[in-house]
């Protein structure tokens, strides 16, 4: 690749990271908002009356339950935040691509979720692990799901689905739902540098009106051939 | 109360306690220290049936002191505390001796499980 | 403080010649005249960027290293070659004056020796005898060309016998000189004379004694100068050159072509210093050059003229010139075209390896970035699962109390204990997050490759209309090769609006707002906003960056921008800074690195 391309792909990796920061540290403030709201409810509940009555035990049991379920996202996300921060250390690697992209949706999903359009996974189980760089793919997959992002309108779905071909494996990322009018800038560039990476990882990126269809190799073999 | 005592090693207070507390409420013999240095003492000292030992303490390595117990009694399980996630640690911890680990935040019912479990294999040996 | 005083005194420059409206040609002269004043920067106004002008620099040096031999060989070889041509063109002529002036040396000998022999194989009484003298004149006639008669005289001067076409017998030479000169010599070679039927003629002229008598005879032959003429012909004579006999008081002897026909004085203006044989390169006035050939004929009066003015060396330079002109030519073009072809692979190399090498830095300065964004992205998780953790616990604490001891009267304290633990953990996560998430800021911002001289032209057209509005001067003085930058573009242009906007309401009517871009050092460039406006005290120049602190009226302005732009500015890895004097003027200043730093 040019060098100015390389420069461009670095930027665009920096930001996408920026994004993802962003997203998880919002995402963990309101859970945390959420938990605190929550005790100060009971602290509040405490408070006011002498006596506590079953009813209100049981109303306090309840906040508490909901509170574990936010530790418990909370945590789920510090966990995903880590092996995606652990994935930029290894250019190369074995890994899953549907546990690589599962932990991108749940970083992203705030981000979706604020454009009301949601993220939905239709994945292939026991898809095979492959060899590449999980954090481009990463990089690569949310490019083109902001730019649909950007591009649809609320309510709009975007389904992203894994499949296992005879040498390759697939990703599809198909928006339903209806175009915004005014689309805004679109970054051409930034496509050709996401095709270039795939083509150096040994795959191909097809892009039409319907979808976005990624295909990667499966061998070791292919990819040494490529390059 | 139970026969099962329960020494918790980490250097996070409020947690140690609050859990060594939770622990109490259910009839274990729980205790709490907050120190890596204190850990090898207390155990020779206590002897704790089941150890919770959280591996990333400041001062020493937490595998240090997982060997220093199971070198000063092997019958005395550890249960690893780790962060969530945190599975590189788990299998340091196991491959080390330890029974079984646990990821923080702690789900008290699981805990108990692994305790139950932990001080039977105690008793068969 | 140098550095100010220069741009003040460069500023000075700008004021005084751009007084007229068009600034465009004024600020290229002004470009030009500065970039003569610093010479380094000489080349780079030839050159668009730096590997032009290296370009540009390796060729123009090559071309002087290899003309400037070539050249002074070249000129050297052909000076000295003609010199050679003229030196031998003198030897050449040199010889053909010696063998000439042998040929008629011998010539003159060949006759003397032929009458001395007639005198020798010959008595007196043979020689009177007309017919014995008149058959030996007709078999010598046949073998030496140019004999026009014999004549034998006697003593006393009187021309006993004679032989040839003229009547001559009886005539009394005994007044005559050379009569009396032959008395002395025993040969004589006369001038030219005209003889009878006014054909040129000399004579020459044996004495043999005869000392049985006790007198002499004189045996005398006139030739045809014809024949002598013939020998001036072997010197090669061009257009312009001249060779002549002439004697010794300087009567041509042979008609000169360009001074005179025979028996005529030749005006001689050089100075005859030797004699036998002489050949001198005499400079005349008019700056060219003659060859003036002196050969004294042995036994004769005569001296062998030649004047040779043409240079046909020099012709042979001419055509040796145009060859070396077109080879010379030719060799330039290709030396050129080489030099061109080499330098382009050479600096093309360098800017290649240049380019490798600012790539690898900056590939490794991303791989420590993404390092470190791992190092904190884990720390972060690692930070914010503890306190997640103690919640985990207070909660679950809570929930045992309630569960297990039913009634919360006693342990209400404990409860709110608990409560307040849980919020100082949510508390600390809140850190944990507010740190991850001003980082994440930092890199959020839409960092792109942008041109910054572009970012700025997009921004003066926001102000065009009220620049002309109020008559204000604008100036951009923006670097041509200003490398491109990574940053937001969006919220440069934030920046540079507040500050622009500042200017203009500090300039007032006609005044000055100059902008200039410049790079500052390897990894900075820098942005220069200058106006002439009131400036601004030095007692306020420090709280300018301060939120809400503005110099305006109650109403106008919210003392927000600068402050806003300083914290842009801070996020995005640069710095602003400004100096300022009281009614002289202000000046912004934005230095910015040109790869994307996360501060």
């Amino acid at each position: 690749m040019g060098f100015e391309k390389e420069q461009n792909l670095r930027v665009l990796q920096l930001c996408f990271i920026g994004k993802i920061l962003s997203g998880f540290t919002h995402e963990v403030k309101n859970h945390l908002a959420f938990i605190k709201e929550s005790v100060g409810l009971i602290g509040d509940l405490m408070e006011s009356k002498k006596s506590l009555s079953k009813q209100d035990l049981q109303e306090n049991l309840t906040i508490l339950h909901s509170i574990d379920e936010q530790i418990g996202k909370t945590s789920e996300l510090c966990s995903y935040l880590n092996r995606f921060s652990h994935r930029m250390d290894y250019p190369m690697c074995t890994f899953s691509v549907n546990e690589s992209l599962e932990e991108l949706i749940v970083l992203i999903n705030r981000f979706a979720h604020q454009k009301r359009i949601g993220l939905e996974k239709d994945f292939q189980k026991n898809l095979p692990m492959i060899y590449s760089d999980p954090s481009r793919i990463q990089l690569i997959i949310f490019s083109l799901i902001e730019e649909m992002i950007n591009k649809y309108d609320k309510n709009s779905r975007i389904v992203i689905k894994t499949e296992s071909l005879k040498d390759s494996l697939m990703v599809q990322i198909t928006p339903k739902g209806n175009v915004v009018t005014s689309v805004g800038e679109t970054r051409l560039s930034s496509f050709e540098i996401l095709q270039d990476v795939i083509r150096q990882l040994g795959g191909n990126l097809f892009q039409d009106d319907k979808e976005v269809k990624i295909t990667l190799p499966l061998s070791e073999q292919a990819l040494t051939e490529t390059n | 109360m139970t026969d099962i005592k329960v020494l918790l090693v980490d250097d996070e207070v409020e947690f140690a306690s609050a859990l060594s507390e939770r622990l109490r409420l259910r009839s274990y013999e729980a205790k709490a220290i907050y120190r890596a240095e204190d850990a090898i003492p207390f155990v020779k000292s206590d002897k704790p049936d089941v150890v919770l030992l959280d591996l990333k303490m400041p001062g020493m390595d937490g595998i240090e002191i997982l060997e220093a117990i199971k070198q000063f009694d092997p019958t005395i399980e550890v249960i690893i505390l780790t962060g969530h996630g945190d599975t590189e640690s788990a299998d340091k911890g196991i491959k080390t001796g330890a029974f079984d680990y646990i990821m923080k935040p702690v789900d008290i019912g699981e805990l108990i499980t692994k305790i139950e479990q932990a001080k039977k294999k105690k008793n068969s040996r | 403080m140098n550095v100010h005083l220069s741009k003040i005194c460069y500023y000075n420059i700008n004021m005084f010649l751009t007084k007229e409206q068009d600034t465009s040609i004024h600020q290229k002269v002004i470009n030009f005249l500065k970039a003569l004043a610093h010479p380094r920067d000489f080349l780079r106004v030839l050159g668009r960027n730096r590997y032009r002008s290296l370009k540009i620099k390796i060729i123009f040096l090559d071309a002087i290293l290899s003309l400037v031999p070539l050249f002074i060989v070249v000129t050297v070889s052909y000076f000295w070659f003609q010199q050679i041509l003229k030196d031998d063109f003198r030897n050449q002529l040199t010889w053909e004056i010696e063998n000439t002036k042998q040929s008629i040396d011998f010539f003159i000998e060949e006759r003397l020796s032929a009458l001395r022999f007639i005198t020798s194989a010959y008595t007196y009484e043979q020689l009177s005898d007309q017919k014995v003298l008149t058959d030996i004149f007709t078999k010598f006639k046949r073998e030496f060309a140019g004999l026009v008669d014999f004549g034998v005289i006697n003593s006393s001067g009187i021309q006993q016998s004679y032989a040839g076409p003229y009547r001559l017998k009886g005539v009394d030479y005994s007044n005559q000189s050379w009569f009396n000169e032959i008395i002395i010599r025993s040969s004589y070679v006369s001038d030219v004379f005209m003889g009878y039927r006014k054909i040129p003629h000399f004579a020459i002229a044996v004495k043999k004694e005869l000392p049985e008598k006790g007198t002499f005879l004189i045996l005398r032959a006139t030739i045809d100068m014809e024949t002598l003429k013939k020998y001036t012909s072997t010197i090669n004579l061009r257009e312009n050159d001249d060779a002549f006999i002439i004697n010794q008081e300087g009567i041509l002897q042979t008609p000169s072509r360009f001074y005179g026909n025979e028996l005529e004085k030749f005006r001689d203006p050089f100075f005859l210093p030797y004699r036998d044989v002489s050949v001198q390169e005499i400079k005349q006035t008019n700056n060219t050059y003659i060859i003036y050939g002196h050969a004294y004929i042995k036994n004769s009066p005569w001296i062998l003229i030649t004047i040779i003015k043409s240079t046909p060396y020099a012709k042979i330079p001419n055509i040796f010139r145009n060859e070396l002109l077109i080879i010379s030519m030719i060799s330039i073009v290709i030396g050129i075209a080489v030099s061109i072809v080499m330098t382009q692979t050479l600096v093309n190399r360098i800017k290649k390896a240049d380019q490798e090498r600012e790539d690898a830095i900056a590939k490794t300065e991303h791989a420590s970035k993404l390092a470190s964004i791992g190092r904190l992205a884990t720390g972060v998780a690692h930070e914010i699962n503890n306190p997640l953790a103690i919640i985990n616990e207070k909660a679950g604490l809570m929930k045992d109390i309630i569960e297990i001891s039913g009634d919360l009267q006693q342990n209400k304290e404990k409860f709110l204990g608990l409560i307040d633990r849980i919020f100082d953990s949510v508390n600390r996560c809140r850190m944990v997050t507010h740190r991850l998430l001003g980082f994440a800021r930092r890199m959020e911002v839409a960092i792109a490759v942008i041109d910054l001289n572009d970012t700025i032209k997009e921004v003066m057209e926001f102000f065009e209309k009220e620049i002309l509005y109020r008559n204000i001067r604008l100036e951009l003085n923006l670097r041509k090769d200003l490398p491109k930058i990574e940053s937001d573009k969006g919220q440069l242009q934030q920046i540079f609006l507040n500050i622009i906007n500042n200017a203009i309401d500090a300039v007032e009517e006609g005044g000055l707002i100059e902008v200039s871009t410049n790079v500052k050092d390897a990894n900075n460039v820098q942005v220069s906003i200058r106006d002439t406006g009131h400036g601004i005290p030095k007692d306020k120049i420090k709280h300018i960056f301060e939120p809400f602190y503005t110099t305006k009226e109650k109403g106008k302005g919210t003392g927000l921008g600068l402050s806003i732009s300083y914290g842009i500015m801070q996020r995005l890895g640069g710095t602003i800074s400004v100096e300022s004097e009281v009614d002289k003027g202000t000046i912004f200043t934005v230095e910015m690195p040109i790869r994307f730093e996360t501060g």
